[in-house]
């Protein structure tokens, strides 16, 4: 049971076991009580080049119009006003505004493209059972 | 007696709700699918998938709206709207595209400014429609 009152939480799934979690607000980085491994939970904007192999995060990505990331990403939300090269797994969504620039394979339940993004690459969006939050 | 249709709709061509055809259909404007479709349909105007259609084909069309479920390769010369009800599994290539929430898209996606030009749909147009839809796309 978590010591932190139900206003300072937030819960999160865990990128790796898929379990679900009560997190603080604050929290930055927690161990998973499912699996074990520990999991990063900011959330992450992008205003510049960022480059890695895998980036993993249980909070929401957001990159910026002047942002670019090379990486494979899974996230809970991803919002794309920039450019994203890699693969794309969110747990919510992907959101692609207006001259947002993405390519690589996306997987998530929902997108959402305005005009002006391009886009080019493979995509599953399907609001599947596989994506519903694990119980606690 | 069938009452006569009066008035001007959209779409000069519908497919109703309890219609289903097999085979290939090309029209010059614009064609409104309510029921089933299996084949080849290729249209210079506007498709619209209403909800509740089903299509299994390979569509070429200069715009489309999709509300229904789509099985095939989609081509759009200039734009492709997908609603959130929709369901399109396969390829799509388009030089915009906009997807609501709740819609399911799975296949290989070209939403690039380029990817209007040389579809067999752009094809029947004349040079002045060609460049026109290709001035909209960019």
């Amino acid at each position: 049971m978590s010591l932190l009152p139900k206003r300072d939480q937030r819960t999160v799934c865990c990128p790796k076991c898929d379990g679900s979690l009560a997190v603080g607000t604050r929290a930055q980085t927690v161990v998973c009580r499912h699996c074990n491994r520990t999991i990063d939970v900011q959330d992450y904007t992008i205003s510049e080049y960022f480059a890695r192999k895998t980036f993993e995060t249980a909070g929401d990505v957001v990159v910026e119009k002047k942002g670019t990331i090379r990486a494979d990403v899974k996230a809970h939300h991803v919002t794309v006003r920039g450019k994203l090269y890699g693969r794309v797994v969110a747990r919510d969504g992907v959101e692609l505004a207006s001259g947002a620039h993405l390519e690589g394979d996306v997987e998530a339940p929902r997108l959402g493209m305005v005009e002006g993004a391009s886009y080019v690459g493979h995509c599953d969006i399907r609001p599947l059972p596989k994506f519903v939050v694990a119980p606690a | 007696m069938a009452e006569p249709i009066t008035g001007k709709t959209e779409y000069a061509t519908v497919i109703g709700p309890d219609a289903m055809f097999k085979g290939d259909l090309s029209f010059d404007s614009g064609v409104r699918v309510d029921g089933k479709f299996e084949g080849k349909l290729a249209t210079k105007g506007k498709l619209h998938v209403g909800k509740g259609a089903e299509i299994k084909a390979e569509v070429c069309v200069g715009n489309v709206t999709v509300e229904g479920c789509v099985r095939g390769n989609i081509s759009a010369v200039e734009k492709c709207e997908v609603s959130a009800t929709a369901q399109i599994f396969g390829d799509v290539r388009a030089p915009r595209l906009t997807v609501a929430e709740g819609a399911t898209l799975v296949g290989n996606m070209n939403i690039t400014p380029d990817a209007g030009k040389d579809m067999p749909a752009q094809k029947g147009m004349k040079v002045e429609e060609r460049d026109l839809a290709a001035a909209k796309a960019r």
